[in-house]
């Protein structure tokens, strides 16, 4: 049985741990805040960007460009993949390396070379340590510097833009944590090239300005961009909600555990008074007796 | 007519409109309810929202863009 100076430093340790969980939980939840703002700020952008490309597309019937509608032939296949920088996320990288490993095995298996570009260091990490199967694997570092994660996003679009132009890939798609609520996130994996949009079946006619052609060539990769950068930002949310939800149970499970010590030892300091009371009471009366 | 005009960050206006003039690349152009469906690029310059025929105008500055305009509402996506 441990002593009363053993119990006293768990004691301790506990509730230190404790303080930094219920810190980093505060923390998590200002960060998750700020990040669910931006979300649902770009999400908006993203969508009408969106329906704009539709449009734009229904006039291309027969000769879409290539880096709207991909190549037939798919040989090379780049996965842009959003991971934290950070630990302390509960489950957070471990599902997005679960998801990676078998999107690597799926592409491989239809006789594609994979290409993956690891945002966040924890997936970089674990794909350079395990045999995850990739043809190359590129780290961009630093990507989630708060103010800057539009500029490191059209960075990296243009990058693509260039890997795809110069025939070193075929097809690109991106991997992130859909922020969906607090308490509910969700993998998924979207195209970006060929462009994954809706059909529009608006069937007026529609002008343009200058003409088709020139707009397309301002906006895919301007919309590349925003798709990279919709998906850092709900990666980012999705990361600080699960490490709040993850941040709380550990301060819940310290508060479990300091309980269940002080009550371990609070007996242990009555046990030991009143075995030292017998002690002096039964002294006292071998004297009296004496 | 609806007018949405979005940048990245912020939602910079949304509400009705009796007018809108824009900086275009062909030169301005203005918008009127129920104007053909369009899309067209823009060029740095000021687009104006006129709200009603006594209110006051809003200028919005913009560097570039793109401007779509079907089924009576005009989307302003901003760079």
């Amino acid at each position: 049985m441990a002593n009363l100076k053993e119990l006293r430093n768990k004691i301790g340790v506990i509730q230190s741990t404790r303080k930094v969980t219920a810190a980093m939980k505060l923390v998590a939840g200002v960060k998750l805040r700020k990040a669910e703002r931006k979300v649902s700020e770009s999400r908006e952008y993203a969508i009408e960007l969106n329906r704009i490309l539709a449009r734009l597309r229904r006039e291309f019937l027969d000769a879409v460009p290539e880096l709207f509608a991909g190549r037939k032939n798919v040989a090379a296949v780049l996965l842009v993949v959003f991971s934290s920088d950070r630990g302390l996320c509960g489950n957070f990288n471990y599902l997005i390396q679960k998801f990676v490993t078998e999107a690597v095995l799926g592409i491989r298996n239809v006789g594609a070379s994979v290409h993956l570009v690891c945002v966040g260091k924890r997936l970089f990490d674990y794909c350079k340590n395990s045999s995850i199967g990739s043809d190359s694997l590129e780290l961009v570092a630093d990507f989630y510097n708060v103010d800057n994660i539009y500029e490191n996003s059209k960075l990296l679009a243009e990058k693509i833009v260039k890997r795809f132009n110069d025939r070193k890939v075929d097809n690109v798609s991106v991997i992130f944590t859909k922020y969906l609520s607090a308490m509910k996130q969700m993998i998924e994996m979207r195209s970006l090239i060929p462009l994954e949009s809706e059909i529009n079946h608006d069937e007026t006619v529609t002008v343009f300005e200058p003409n088709v052609g020139e707009i397309l060539q301002q906006l895919l990769p301007q919309n590349i961009a925003v798709q990279i950068y919709q998906s850092a930002l709900e990666s980012i949310a999705s990361e600080q909600s699960i490490r709040m939800k993850s941040m709380d149970n550990a301060t819940r499970n310290a508060d479990e555990m300091l309980y269940n010590f002080k009550i371990k030892y609070n007996r242990l300091r009555q046990n030991k008074i009143t075995q030292e009371l017998v002690e002096v009471i039964s002294g006292a009366e071998a004297i009296v007796e004496g | 007519m609806d007018v949405k005009i979005l940048n990245l960050k912020e939602k910079l206006f949304d509400g009705e409109a009796i007018k809108v003039v824009l900086p275009a690349v062909g030169g301005e152009m203005c918008i009127l309810p129920h104007h053909i469906s369009l899309i067209t690029a823009l060029v740095p310059g000021t687009i104006r929202i006129f709200r009603a025929i006594s209110d006051r105008v809003v200028s919005i500055k913009v560097t570039g863009g793109v401007c779509s305009f079907s089924n009576n509402s005009a989307v302003f996506i901003l760079q």
